[in-house]
């Protein structure tokens, strides 16, 4: 049994890194699309930032060189993760609070747990001063769950919308937190949860001096890290790709660019499609000089 | 709506209705109580009504053999969509938005359709994206295959599915203002755009408008508006001789004057719903001396670009033969008119369409209205705001402000040319909402889709329009919404018309050239109010 919590320790966490990066490799080994942002973009300099603005309201734009606001595009997304600033504004259906208690929950989850390798790895004494932030993890956890279960149960433009999964997820989510809480209910708690960390890192941990209950949640602390990049759970990471990579990305082509490469591959795919008007087996390129086509039949 | 697969129910009848008390209150500016849409007994039995009573597609029912057919081209067409090679253009966008959303319809209330239906589940715009989801993760995924509806996968892609599909794909204007909203980057508009993209890539069907009278039509003989070369030439003499006759001046509209400066690409629907459009831009060129040229080669004087509603292939059709003529002309920069979706065109897609090192990418692609702003800003023309003293605002095309991020020039160019008379709509600028008649809208007039238009979709911008203006709505002056775009115009046209706003309001509108224009002094006032509502 140690062997295998041995092995799920160590394993979690390099299958959620691997998985993550296979996730984002398979991303960007997709063709590159065609540009397609959107404004306001974060690493658009001064009032443009805020208006939506864009190089484009310049005249003579493209001998001009751009300039940017790169770290704006990389504290923005911390108004999502931190904030949850759109569900905040937009959201109808008041889910933004059990979301918020769900999404801090994890953050702290993950800061405490950071915290217990730092005091196992430098021998240090910090986590039993800073328990506080394991039953805070805990208990916004559990809040957040049960809170968006609620949600998706009772109001009827979000239930039809859910799946089986998604209650399973969710439920999964509410296993990990409260067995986590139940297993902090008392002080020894925390310091079983220390003993494991520091087990670990010893490569020895004593099963008879430690609960179920806290054996019970690393190993849906660990499950829970297989899972992410393999589930719904992504959707966290993938916002990487979603905004940087398509919704954010505005520069234009420059002539020897990597990007002016792979456009001129993906000009030579096949189109493939059968409509009438499309010459199924030429290229794109043949099919976009084709401007004289009539349907073919 | 009780589950989302109600899509799929066997029947002809529409799965919701549209009835005038469920729609967004026009109260108390407009009285709707006595108007109601009765669709023809008999369209129920030769056409297709049965996702919302309306269509845009006069397609008689197929055989039962061909509706296998189309059941079986439609899944195909998923397939293609999520092929890199078939799809390189969208692959990955579409593909995150397929796989990634977390359904907490946070966009819901980013979308104009969705209010102005008074929330009709299946306007919602992640309804169609999760049908779609559903039905890739039942034909497409192993633990679809194996989990079915524990996973939702739980729609089969039956006939009475894929029709309603279609028109469904035709009720989002592709504004994309839900995926500004979407905390995940999801891209919805996006999805209705794939779905369209699909059913005319791979089963030929797209709205008669957008498809034979739109990109094909345009391609063989030179414009969607069915205007011909000599044609054109027509238009232009016409023009030259009604400018004469309303300022005095004698202006010779430059066409196909080899290496002049700029190419300047007009909707082709202004030469002939709104010639007085191109006039303004003659006058207003000519007081400057811009050295620009239009093209009277087929295509070349017809701006649009239906494809980037509906087809890719068309698409990059439409638009290499455009940058092929100005690469022709040997002129150095491509200026589009006020076109919103020819604006995203040709500055923004076009970006990737072609490689850099291409003589036809190197022909630089720009807006006119930054132009504009620098004709002004220059004093090049002697402007007199009180030209402009009546109440104006101004409607974003979503095309160039939230797709392109040109959100400044034309609210400076208000400001100059007008008397403090300049009000903001709310939302505005990038956060604007659609008109209600982008992506085809505005010209689909098949079967009763112009009434699903005019009452749900231009609902909202109505509204809109009507509160921006409610303080002086009863006074006896006019007041003049202004567009930047034609598709809007054509959408402000029709709302102008069906809720009566010229003849209750003063309501009227006019593009952003025209407004400058109306202000030069050394020519009478351009604007004939009288003559403005049409």
């Amino acid at each position: 049994m140690e062997s295998l919590l041995m092995i799920l320790a160590i394993a979690a966490p390099i299958i959620l890194i691997l998985g993550i990066a296979l996730n984002f490799y398979k991303i960007s080994k997709m063709p590159l699309n065609v540009r397609w942002e959107i404004y306001p973009i974060p690493h658009e300099i001064g009032e443009k930032r805020k208006y939506g603005g864009s190089y484009m309201e310049e005249l003579n734009w493209l001998e001009k060189k751009p300039e940017r606001y790169t770290l704006g595009e990389y504290t923005e997304p911390f108004k999502e993760i931190l904030y949850l600033h759109k569900v905040k504004k937009f959201n109808p259906y008041g889910i933004w609070i059990w979301s918020m208690a769900l999404h801090w929950g994890i953050w702290l989850l993950f800061l405490w747990m950071g915290i217990l390798i730092i005091n196992s790895v430098f021998n240090l004494e910090v986590a039993s001063k800073l328990s506080v932030l394991a039953y805070l993890s805990y208990i916004l956890g559990c809040i957040g769950v049960l809170g968006l279960i609620i949600k998706r149960v009772t109001t009827h433009n979000l239930k039809i919308y859910t799946s089986p999964i998604d209650y399973v997820n969710l439920i999964f989510l509410l296993l990990l937190f409260s067995s986590g809480l139940f297993s902090v209910i008392n002080e020894i708690g925390v310091k079983e949860s220390i003993n494991y960390m520091e087990g670990l890192f010893k490569g020895s941990i004593y099963l008879d001096e430690l609960s179920s209950i806290t054996i019970l949640h690393f190993v849906f602390f660990k499950l829970f890290l297989i899972y992410i990049p393999f589930s719904k759970f992504f959707h966290g990471p993938v916002k990487y790709m979603t905004y940087h990579k398509i919704l954010w990305d505005d520069m234009y082509q420059v002539k020897g660019s990597e990007e002016e490469k792979k456009i001129s591959e993906q000009l030579n795919y096949r189109v493939g499609w059968a409509g009438p008007h499309i010459l199924s087996d030429k290229s794109w390129l043949d099919n976009a000089k084709n401007t004289n086509l009539h349907d073919k039949v | 709506m009780e589950k989302l697969k109600d899509i799929a129910k066997e029947t002809n009848q529409p799965i919701i209705t549209i009835n005038n008390e469920d729609l967004l209150s026009l109260s108390p500016y407009i009285d709707e109580k006595d108007e109601t849409y009765k669709t023809p007994d008999d369209w129920f039995d030769k056409y297709d009504l049965s996702l919302d009573g309306f269509s845009g597609f006069p397609f008689l029912n197929p055989s039962e053999e061909e509706k296998k057919e189309i059941v079986s081209k439609f899944l195909n067409g998923i397939k293609k969509l999520l092929n890199p090679q078939s799809n390189w253009t969208f692959y990955k966008p579409f593909y995150l938005s397929l796989k990634h959303c977390v359904k907490c319809n946070t966009c819901a209330e980013a979308c104009h359709l969705y209010i102005g239906s008074g929330k009709k589940e299946i306007y919602r715009p992640n309804f169609r994206s999760e049908i779609l989801r559903r039905i890739h993760k039942r034909y497409f995924t192993t633990s679809g295959k194996i989990l079915k509806s524990f996973v939702g996968a739980d729609i089969e892609v039956t006939y009475h599915l894929v029709r309603r599909l279609l028109e469904l794909a035709y009720r989002c204007t592709l504004c994309r203002r839900c995926a500004l909203y979407c905390p995940v980057g999801i891209d919805n508009g996006l999805i209705a755009r794939e779905l369209r993209k699909l059913f005319s890539q791979e089963l030929g069907m797209a709205p008669v408008e957008v498809y034979k009278k739109g990109t094909r039509l345009h391609l063989q003989v030179g414009s969607s508006t069915g205007m011909k070369p000599h044609a054109f030439r027509e238009v232009i003499k016409f023009i030259e001789e009604d400018i004469h006759e309303k300022t005095g001046k004698k202006i010779s509209i430059p066409v196909d004057k080899k290496g002049a400066d700029i190419m300047l690409l007009h909707n082709g629907g202004e030469y002939l719903s709104w010639p007085d459009h191109i006039a303004a831009f003659a006058i207003l060129f000519d007081a400057v001396g811009i050295n620009y040229t239009l093209s009277s080669e087929a295509l070349g004087y017809d701006g649009v670009n239906y494809g980037a509603w509906y087809d890719d292939v068309e698409l990059a059709r439409v638009g290499l033969r455009h940058l092929q003529i100005a690469h022709e002309l040997g002129v150095k920069k491509l200026v589009i008119g006020e076109c919103g979706h020819s604006h995203k065109v040709y500055t923004v897609i076009f970006d990737r369409i072609l490689p850099a090192s291409s003589p036809l990418w190197n022909i630089k692609r720009e807006s006119c209205i930054p132009l504009m702003w620098e004709i002004v800003k220059s004093g090049a023309v002697k402007l007199d705001p009180m030209r402009n003293n009546f109440p104006i605002t101004f409607h974003d095309s979503c095309n160039i402000v939230r797709l392109m991020g040109i959100v400044s020039p034309q609210r400076k160019i208000i400001n100059a040319i007008s008397p403090g008379t300049f009000r903001e709509m709310k939302p505005n600028g990038a956060y604007n909402y659609c008109c209600g008649g982008g992506s085809g809208f505005a010209i689909i007039r098949s079967l009763n889709f112009p009434v699903f238009r005019n009452k749900v979709s231009l609902r909202l911008k109505t509204k809109q329009i009507l509160d921006t203006f409610s303080d002086v709505l009863n006074q006896d002056k006019p007041k003049v919404v202004v567009a930047t775009c034609s598709n809007c115009k054509g959408a402000l046209r029709d709302m102008i018309k069906t809720y009566g706003l010229f003849d209750k309001y003063k309501i009227n509108y006019s593009g952003l050239v025209d407004l400058i224009v109306n202000a030069m002094v050394d020519i009478p006032p351009f604007f004939n109010f009288e003559e403005m509502e049409e």
